[in-house]
Formats: structure tokens, C-alpha cells, sequence
């Protein structure tokens, strides 16, 4: 039984040749100096989201975000009860984009070095050979992925942070563009580990999928009936074409007043006294770069309040942690969040005017 | 070291701001000093006085190091400035004081409290009381700003405010008066609002500041809202500008007399209303007796005053022979009145006409022919208890008549009037007079004047239409407004009296009273008990007849008792009935309905004077109310016409690149918002611009309208799109603005038109 299951015939980093190993500052990019036009962006961003959305019946949001995540450069993060589509999602956008893909069924057993890579000797050269894991893919599809230890969780950190990976004193560089999309049941179901904060931090985004409607529900009943869905799905984009999207979306402008909207918003978390642990900095950054891929989705080339407002629940919600006295209440980080949105000020056309004037949320409301 | 000092200086205007506001104060609450003094030719003055004080104190905050010597520096500046306004002539280089300019201040300060002592409010305009005045409100001005800035107590402030209302709370009929109270009101809270955003926690900010939006609009509507309500506040709460103080009373009720003009505590006594027992008397004399104290002739055209008592007067009280006095053939007959002081302190001794000999008095008394008045030394008439003996002319009509009236047999101090007689002064006393030659008809035909149905016994009408006292311009509006009490009627025919060629003076006493049961019995003659209260304070004329002396006669209508010799002709009497009842009925009745009698009056007077006052009143308060009710729609109106102005770029103010809250876009997206909340549509500062215009396209029937969307990219774009070069103006986003308005107004119901326009929100919440 092997936790790794290739699934595009792409999979040259798999390969036990040599990894590539270039320096983080000359990759790939360099073609992609000239950012692709609006009309180009908005046609591809397009075809894609419509390909997606012929597997997966009425989740138009969910697709919409897992692609502001991909776009944003960010990691995307599935939770749901099982049996949902999480992981019909994740292959359904891992396929649309032609790239190298993984995928790592998480279990209780798994190592870290399935994740990163060993370092075996080859007994005709004589030499170590880094043979690398299952993390050196354009996108990583972990399943279940708190069903393994925390330790194999953690193996998976300076990856998703900082696109690289370390063994035996060695780093080599993944290639780009690279996401993980990972996919979790609820905590409260048998046999998981919860993901630590600090691993649920390096997630862009949480996306609950939710159960369809009755509509969609019936659709989807006819067409996964008889044949997969997923073997009509033919790669949109190329790797190179994301990464110029990717360009694309950081050269979205963000002014100053949406950037003290988010730190407004940020600040909010963290003066919440319903709130033991409000959003990091990282957690403003992400949700920022969020906004841009957003606003790009939306032609848009520059980031507006709302874009940030739609953004906050999925890019927050799953880093705060209630204090036990405002969960014994009912109180959600969900719930906190729609709070704090209905008081932070929205900066307007004069920065001075409500910068650094964040009110302090409402006092707990008893939600029963 | 001085480096240290000089370091860091405040650069701001902050200092400046609070300084102006702290002027704006003391200048608005010093309007409440409209009514003690007669015109505002202080103000001037005055503002410059109390810059003077502000403007040292703020030229040393410049300098954080130096803030503690702010009140020296605003006590060299009170100093320098009062000397650069009032005594340039005795200072060095004009402004820096002097050993001279201490004794002219001191002087100028004597006269001033000489004039305070001998008139009534509203005082006459001189340079002393101007140089009270300013220092008083430099003084204020500087304990206002060591209070409020150097203190860091702006509430304070309100302490020296109230210095500056409390002249005019306790000597003026009027009060402090709606302006002075908005002036007070409206300058407090400009200090209050200033320290609070240039000297927060003391500290006064070192450079500019910003407000957030809507702050002074907030800010001044809520100022104009508290100023409202308490320009209201008197109309609902009485006495609350008038003060619980008795109108035009003073501090100083003591000494009757003494220190105050005898007539303004005479009219203060009136006021008052009190019904003490001053003192009682017994008599023998059938007819009603006049008690005087005093007399007035010395007439200065400002006021009346006693002539000043020569220091030879020997002491004692016997023998007494008036000057000028009725010649030895004229009969007279011996009155004998017991006087009972029983709470009257005065230096001045009532006595009847004519005393010839007081008994039974201690301490030095001073008797003077001229004015027959006795005045005591280092001794008052409290306590005292007295028998005065008086050798009264028996007077007829026909005595009266055959009398000349030649006046230059007495002083000239009786016959002399001011050269500035008013016109309507003289063309009265000249044309009541008539074409009667003989002196004693034109007295009876001045008295009769005065008592004709005409004139009205008032007491509150002067001080409250600000003519009491007894100078020339108050005999004017005396004899245009034709109410008045026994002042104006004595003075007026006095003068009047004096214009056609007769002596005259005012005598200050009691009238007759009140008839008690007391009886009493002296060397074999029975007398009648009387007593006097501060009711029956009052004063009336007498004219000099050669060889009869003075005559009292009595010209004010309702009070008192008009002498017999007066009436007997038949013309006069039906004058005099017209007026008042108990002119003519004997002494009893008379004197128990007098106390009854100054009541009704008063309340035909009230009467009267809702007939036309009131009517002026309201309708002012009327005005005054719709002006104020339609406060809020202008400033709207004008914050919306100065918007859209600079949305069309009519203004021609570049509007700068990176100043991104006076684009046109970001303007017109205001206007609309505040347009929207005056329609009811609440601007919630939480709601993104899309969610906003999502709310007024929801009160709009649901669908985003062009204009909408036009006025939201554009906004968007603006605010947060990559920074653009302002366009100059945006006629399209102007009419935008107007779509949307058009629509909301459409669909709006009346009363939310109207409180559209009226009351719009978005003055108070955020644009």
C-alpha cells in the first residue's frame, strides 16, 4: 500500500533523476515579465471556472475561491463532513491546470519522508540520491489530511510556507506555481488529529462545501451516474500560463484605505475578547493577496472593501480561536467575524478619518 | 540653555486657535453687558484690551519650556494694554505703565465706582466706566486662559464667563438678556470644543490638526442645539436669564440714601415691593403728611442730585428757619408729629415741611435752610424716636394766586437747568402751560398734566424699557411712553417747572401711609397714628412762591394725595378724578386705600402693556424660531451647494493629486450618501460603498440604477483604483447626484420630504 498515486502522466519531478534545483530567484518567471492582458486573464480565469463547474454541481463560490486561492498563490484548505465533493474538487482543479500533480492519501502510519523525499544510496555510484517525495508536484492534493500525526502534518510546513524543502542539510526548490490543497473531515470525527495552529495558519483559505440543493443534488445524480465526470475534464491552462495569472494578480493595486481596512479588521480579531487567538499578520497578508486574485477574477484592477469582505470568512475563520467562555455561548470564529465586519468602519476617501479608529467590538451577545 | 528653551518649538496653530476662541468668549458672554451700560462704544475697546491680554500668553507657548509663564505673560499683556487704550499720555512709549498712569488709573477707577454709586442701570457711556469695563473683561480673559490652557481645566472657564454676566444678573432689569446668554453659551463651548481638539489633556498639540470627516459640522450642530435650547430655556424655566435676583436691585440695600443716587433706591425701594413697617408716625394735622428726607436740585442734566451741604451748618435741631422761607404775615399753624423710626437707616431725617424744632433726638444733627432738610453726623436714624414741630403755611388758592413765582429769591441752583434741554421737553412744558402768565397756574397746570389720564403709575416700565433714573433722556422717553413712576412725574414737572421759569426741586420722603388704630395725646392735642412702609417711599416736586416758600404739589397720579389748594378749581378736579380714586377723599380713606391703589395700577399697567409688547414679543420669537427652525436646512442646503460646485470644478481649486477627499468623484459619492440618509437611508460607516449602494437602490424599488453605478465606479475608482489625476469637474456625476436625489425625493412620503429639507440626518451622522 503506497499513500502516493500519480495521477497525470506528467510527473517528470517524481522521476528518480535528479530534482531540479534552481535558485529561488531565477525561476520560472522570467517569460512571464510581461503580465498577460485583462482580456486574456478573464477568458482563462473563465474557461476554468466553467469546466469546473460541469463536475461539480452548484458550487459556483467554492470553485470561485479554490480559484482566487491557486491564483493568489496561496494553499486551500477543504473541510467538510465526508462525501461532500472535497476531493472531487481538488482533483477537478488540479486537472483543469496542465501541470504535475500529487496526491498523498493521509494516514495514521504515514512518514514524513513520503512527504519531502529520502536521500538512498545507489550502490553503482556510490553516491546519496535524493529521491523526493510527494510534495515536488505543481499542485498537492492532500486527502484526510488530519488523519495523519502531527508530525507528518508538520512535514509539510516549509513547503507550503516557503516553496522549498530541506533534507540532510540540502534544500531544493518546488516548482511553481505550487499549491497544496488539502482536505480534512471535522475535528470531532473519529480518529484525527487536529491540524495545529500554526499549520492551519499557513492556509490561505477554508472552504466548508457544504451539501448541494435539491436541484443540484438531482444533476448531479444523473450525470455521476453512469461515467466520471472528472475523465471529460481536459487541461485549460498550463503551468507557465498560471504562473503568469499568478504575475498577474500581484500587480493588482491595493490602496492605501483598503490596506487599513484589513489592518482595521485584523486589529479587530485581536482586541475581540471573545477571541483567544485573532488573525497574525501572515493572516492579513494572505487575506490582502486573497483580495487581489479576487479582484482580478472580477476584472478588476484594483482591490475594493468588498473584495476583502468576501474574503474574510474563508481566509480567517479557521485561524481564530474562541476563548471557551464565548464557544460555551454558541459563539463561532464565523460568528465573530460577521461581528466585527458589521462595526469596523470601512475607510473611505480621507485615510486619516478612521485609520487607527477601530471600535472595540460589541460585548458578547448571548446568540441564544 | 536657551537652546533648551528655544528647542522644539510649536509650529501648529493650535495656540492661536484657542486664543481667538478664548476672545470669542469673553467678547460673546461681554454682550450680556448691553443693558448696564447704555451704548457699546466700550467694545472696541474692550476687544482690543482683551487681545492684548491673549496675545502674550500665546506668543510664550510657542515655546513648550516657557507654558508655565503663560499667566505673567497674560498679566504684563492685561497691564500694557489697558495702558496703550486709556493712558497713553502718562506711559512711557504709550504703552508701558507708569507711577502717572497708577494714579490715573486710580482716579479713573474712583470716578467710575463714583458714577456705579450714582446711577442706575443702564449707566451713561464714559470713559471711566469703559475703562472698568475692559479691565474687568481683560481680567476675565486672562484667568480664562490659565484655567482652560495652562490649568488644562476648560470647565473652568466657565467660572470667568460667569464674572462677566453677574454685573448685568445683578443690577439690570433685564438680566443678562438672550444675546449676552448665547454670546456666554456659544463661547464656552467654543472653548470647551477647542481645548478638547488643540490642547488635549493640556498638552497644546505642537502642529496642526486634522479632523476626521463631518467633525466641525457635527461639532457646530451640536453647538448650535445646545446654544438653542438654552436661548429657550428662559421662555420655560422663569427667571432664568432675569435671575432670582429683584430686577434692577442691588447688592447694597443698606443705607437709604446714603451711598446710592436717593432716587434709584428710591425706585429700587418701590420695586421691592416691601411691606415693612419703615416707620410710624402720630400727627395732629388732619391733612396727609409728607414725610422728607431729603431734597434733590442740583440737576445736571445726567441726574438729580442734592446741592452739597456747606460745612459751616452748625449742629441742633431748634430754632429752625428755612431760607427763603414764607414771610413772617403769612399765617401758619403748629403741626406736631412723633416720629417712630422703625427700620429706616438713613443719614437723613424725615421730618414734615417747615419743621420748626425737633425734640428728643441724639446724636449731632445738622439742620439746612436751604433745602430745609436735617442730616445727621456719624449718626443714622435707626432707632430713633422724635417729636418734630413744624410751623406749616396755611395755603390757599387764593394766597397761591396772588404769589409770584419771581424765583430770584433763592439760589440759583434751584432754577438752573442744563443747556441741552431736549426739544420735546420744553415744546411739552411750553405748550401744557399754555397761555397762563400766573406762576402758580402753571404749576397746577403742569400738575395737572402729569395727572391726566394720559400718563400711567408704572413701576417697572422704565427700568424694563431702560429709562429709569432721572436724566434728561429718561425725561424724554418719560414723556413719549408716558409711564413712569413718582421719579419721572417729580422730575418731569421739575423740569418742566424750572423751563417756564419757576424754582423747583424734588423732595425724597414718604408718602402719607397708612392710618393705624394708634392715638396719642401732646400738651392737650390729640394726633393720629400713621405708618409708612418701603411702599410709600416716594418723591414729589415743590415750587418756590415768594412769600409763601415752597409748596409741595404732587403730579404723580394714584400715589400720595393731591394738596387742596391744587383743586378747588373746578377745572382740575374732574383731571384728577379721572386718574385715581382717593385724590380728594379724606385723610383716612386715602391713606388706607393707598396700599390697595399702587397694586391696581401696577395691573392695568401689565394690561396695557400686553396690548402691544407682547404682540412685538411673540411675533419676534415667532421669527426668531422659524429662523432658527430653518438653521439646519441652510447649513444643509450650503454643504450641498458647495459639494456639487467642486464636483463641476466651478470652484477653481486644483483639487490635488493625492488628495483624494476633494475629488469630484469622492464629493459627489458624499453628497449622495447624505442625500440618501436625509431620506432615511442610514449611512452605516461599516457597509462597504457597493453594500451602501445597494441599500439606496433597495429604497429605490430594488434595481442599481445608471446613475447609481456611475457614482459608485466612479467613487471606487477614485478611493481605491490606482491614484489618478483629479479631473477638473464631473458634470456627469452632478447630475447623477440630482438623478439620484429626483428618485429618492419621488418615492419618499411628505413628511419625509419635508424632514429631507428640515432636519436633514445627514448633518449629524457621517456624510
Amino acid at each position: 500500500m503506497h499513500p502516493q498515486e500519480t495521477l497525470l502522466t506528467a510527473t517528470s519531478a517524481v522521476a528518480p533523476q535528479a530534482p531540479q534545483r534552481r535558485p529561488r530567484s531565477a525561476d520560472a518567471r522570467v517569460e512571464g515579465t510581461s503580465p498577460m492582458s485583462d482580456e486574456h486573464f478573464s477568458a482563462l480565469s473563465t474557461e476554468i471556472m466553467r469546466v469546473m463547474n460541469t463536475v461539480i454541481d452548484g458550487k459556483e463560490e467554492s470553485v470561485r475561491l479554490a480559484l482566487t486561492v491557486l491564483l493568489a498563490g496561496g494553499h486551500l484548505l477543504l473541510e467538510d463532513v465526508p462525501g461532500v465533493g472535497k476531493t472531487l474538487l481538488a482533483k477537478t482543479l488540479a486537472r483543469t491546470v496542465d501541470c504535475s500533480v500529487n496526491r498523498i492519501q493521509f494516514t495514521p502510519d504515514l512518514l514524513p519522508s513520503d512527504i519531502t523525499g529520502v536521500s538512498i544510496y545507489n550502490q553503482s555510484s556510490q553516491v546519496f540520491e535524493f529521491r523526493p517525495g510527494a510534495i515536488f508536484a505543481n499542485i498537492v492534493i492532500g486527502d484526510e489530511i488530519n488523519r495523519a500525526s502531527a508530525k507528518t502534518q508538520s512535514a509539510l510546513l516549509e513547503s507550503m510556507a516557503e516553496h522549498q524543502v530541506s533534507v540532510d542539510g540540502t534544500t531544493y526548490n518546488l516548482d511553481e506555481p505550487f499549491m497544496v490543497i488539502a482536505t480534512q473531515n471535522p475535528v470531532e470525527m473519529e480518529g484525527t488529529y487536529p491540524l495545529p495552529e500554526a499549520q492551519r495558519d499557513r492556509f490561505m483559505a477554508r472552504i466548508s462545501l457544504g451539501y448541494p440543493d435539491t436541484a443540484a443534488e438531482l444533476a448531479m445524480l444523473e450525470s455521476h451516474q453512469s461515467v466520471n465526470p472528472l475523465d471529460a475534464v481536459q487541461a485549460v491552462v498550463s503551468a507557465a500560463q498560471v504562473a503568469d495569472m499568478i504575475e498577474t494578480v500581484a500587480a493588482i493595486h491595493v490602496a492605501p484605505a483598503v490596506r487599513a481596512y484589513a489592518v482595521a479588521l485584523g486589529q479587530a480579531t485581536r482586541t475581540s475578547p471573545q477571541l483567544r487567538l485573532g488573525a497574525s499578520p501572515r493572516a492579513l497578508l494572505q487575506l490582502l493577496r486573497a483580495a487581489k486574485a479576487a479582484a482580478a477574477l472580477a476584472g478588476r484592477g484594483f482591490v475594493l472593501p468588498d473584495d476583502i469582505r468576501d474574503l474574510a470568512h474563508p481566509v480567517l475563520a479557521h485561524r481564530l480561536l474562541i476563548e471557551r467562555s464565548a464557544a460555551s455561548q454558541g459563539v463561532s470564529a464565523d460568528s465573530v467575524i460577521t461581528e466585527l465586519l458589521a462595526t469596523v468602519p470601512v475607510p473611505g476617501a480621507a485615510p486619516g478619518a478612521t485609520i487607527g479608529r477601530t471600535p472595540i467590538p460589541r460585548a458578547t451577545r448571548d446568540s441564544r | 540653555m536657551s537652546r533648551g528653551i528655544f528647542a522644539t518649538p510649536r509650529t501648529g496653530p493650535a495656540r492661536w486657535v484657542l486664543a481667538v476662541a478664548i476672545l470669542a468668549a469673553v467678547m460673546g458672554a461681554s454682550l450680556s453687558l448691553g443693558g448696564v451700560l447704555t451704548d457699546f462704544g466700550w467694545w472696541p475697546r474692550a476687544v482690543v484690551v482683551v487681545s492684548g491680554t491673549l496675545l502674550l500668553p500665546t506668543l510664550l507657548r510657542r515655546y513648550p519650556a516657557l507654558d508655565a509663564y503663560a499667566p505673567l505673560g497674560a498679566l504684563a499683556g492685561w497691564l500694557l494694554s489697558l495702558t496703550f487704550v486709556f493712558f497713553p499720555g502718562s506711559s512711557l512709549l504709550g504703552f508701558i505703565p507708569t507711577l502717572a498712569t497708577v494714579d490715573a488709573a486710580l482716579a479713573m477707577a474712583s470716578e467710575a465706582s463714583t458714577t456705579i454709586m450714582s446711577s442706575n442701570t443702564p449707566v451713561t457711556s464714559t470713559v471711566p466706566l469703559f475703562f472698568l469695563v475692559c479691565a474687568g473683561l481683560g481680567f476675565v480673559a486672562l484667568l480664562i486662559d490659565t484655567a482652560a490652557i495652562t490649568v488644562a481645566m476648560p470647565a473652568a472657564s466657565a467660572l470667568g464667563l460667569i464674572m462677566v454676566m453677574l454685573p448685568p444678573a445683578f443690577t439690570t432689569k433685564g438680566g443678562i438678556g438672550t444675546m449676552g446668554f448665547i454670546g456666554a453659551a456659544a463661547g464656552f463651548l467654543l472653548i470647551l470644543g477647542c481645548c478638547q481638539w488643540y490642547a488635549p489633556e493640556g498638552k497644546v498639540r505642537a502642529t496642526g490638526v486634522r479632523f476626521s470627516s463631518g467633525t466641525l459640522s457635527r461639532a457646530s450642530l451640536l453647538g448650535a442645539a445646545v446654544v438653542l435650547v438654552m436661548a429657550f430655556a428662559p421662555t420655560i424655566i422663569p427667571g432664568f436669564t432675569e435671575g432670582s435676583f429683584p430686577q434692577g436691585s442691588r447688592l447694597d440695600q443698606s443705607g437709604t440714601g446714603t451711598r446710592l443716587d436717593p432716587m434709584i433706591s428710591l425706585g429700587n425701594d418701590l420695586r421691592s415691593q416691601s411691606t415693612e413697617v419703615n416707620l410710624t408716625y402720630l400727627s395732629t394735622t388732619a391733612q396727609p403728611q409728607y414725610l422728607r428726607l431729603s431734597t434733590l436740585e442740583n440737576f445736571t442734566g445726567k441726574s438729580w442730585q442734592p446741592s452739597d451741604i456747606p460745612d459751616s451748618l452748625p449742629s441742633g435741631t431748634t430754632n429752625l428757619v428755612p431760607a427763603a422761607g414764607p414771610s413772617p404775615t403769612v399765617t401758619t399753624a403748629e403741626t406736631l408729629t412723633m416720629v417712630t423710626i422703625e427700620a429706616l437707616r438713613s443719614e437723613w431725617l424725615p421730618a414734615p415741611l417747615s419743621p420748626s424744632k425737633v425734640e428728643n433726638l441724639s446724636g449731632q444733627w445738622r439742620w439746612n435752610p436751604a433745602t430745609q432738610t436735617i442730616k445727621g453726623r456719624f449718626i443714622s436714624t435707626l432707632g430713633q424716636s422724635y417729636l418734630v414741630r413744624s410751623e406749616t403755611p396755611v395755603l390757599s388758592q387764593a394766597s397761591l394766586e396772588a404769589a409770584s413765582g419771581d424765583p430770584s429769591g433763592v439760589d440759583p441752583v434751584f432754577r438752573q437747568l442744563p443747556n441741552d434741554v431736549p426739544a420735546l421737553v420744553k415744546d411739552t412744558a411750553l405748550s401744557v402751560v399754555g397761555t397762563e402768565t400766573d406762576a402758580f397756574a402753571k404749576a397746577v397746570a403742569l400738575q395737572n398734566y402729569l395727572l391726566s389720564s394720559e400718563f400711567r403709575y408704572d413701576l417697572n416700565t422704565p427700568a424694563s424699557a431702560g429709562y429709569d433714573g432721572s436724566g434728561m433722556e429718561v425725561l424724554e422717553a418719560f414723556l413719549t411712553k408716558k409711564s413712569g413712576y413718582c421719579v419721572h412725574f417729580s422730575a418731569a414737572m421739575a423740569v418742566m417747572a424750572r423751563e417756564v421759569g419757576l424754582a423747583s426741586r424734588i423732595a425724597v420722603g414718604y408718602a402719607p401711609g397708612t392710618r393705624t388704630t394708634a392715638v396719642g395725646e401732646i400738651e392737650g392735642r390729640q394726633l393720629r397714628g400713621y405708618e409708612a412702609t418701603g411702599q410709600d417711599a416716594h418723591a414729589w416736586p415743590e415750587i418756590y412762591f415768594e412769600g409763601l416758600g415752597w409748596v409741595p404739589f404732587e403730579p404723580t397720579p394714584s400715589r400720595g394725595s393731591v394738596p387742596d389748594y391744587t383743586q378747588e378749581e373746578s377745572t382740575s378736579v374732574p383731571t384728577a378724578d379721572a386718574t385715581a380714586g382717593p385724590n380728594d377723599v379724606p385723610t383716612a380713606t386715602a391713606t388706607a386705600t393707598a396700599t390697595p391703589s399702587t397694586a391696581a395700577p401696577l395691573a392695568g399697567g401689565e394690561q396695557a402693556t400686553s396690548q402691544l409688547g407682547p404682540v412685538l414679543k411673540s411675533s419676534a420669537i415667532i421669527v426668531l424660531l422659524l429662523l432658527l427652525a430653518s438653521v439646519p436646512a441652510a447649513l444643509r442646503l450650503l454643504v450641498r451647494r458647495r459639494r456639487l460646485a467642486r464636483v463641476r470644478g466651478g470652484t477653481g481649486a486644483d483639487p490635488q493629486p493625492g488628495d483624494d477627499a476633494r475629488a469630484p468623484e469622492v464629493l459627489a459619492w458624499r453628497e449622495m450618501l447624505a442625500t440618501a440618509a436625509d431620506y432615511g437611508c442610514p449611512i452605516d460607516p461599516a457597509l462597504t460603498p457597493a453594500r451602501q449602494v445597494a441599500g439606496v437602490a433597495e429604497r429605490l424599488g430594488g434595481t442599481t440604477s445608471p446613475a447609481l453605478a456611475l457614482l459608485l465606479d466612479s467613487y471606487e475608482q477614485r478611493v481605491f483604483g490606482p491614484p489618478t489625476p483629479s479631473p477638473a469637474g464631473r458634470e456627469d456625476l452632478v447630475d447623477a447626484v440630482e438623478s439620484v436625489t429626483a428618485r429618492l425625493r419621488s418615492r419618499a412620503t411628505t413628511w419625509g420630504r419635508f424632514r429631507a429639507r428640515a432636519l436633514p440626518a445627514s448633518l449629524i451622522s457621517r456624510p
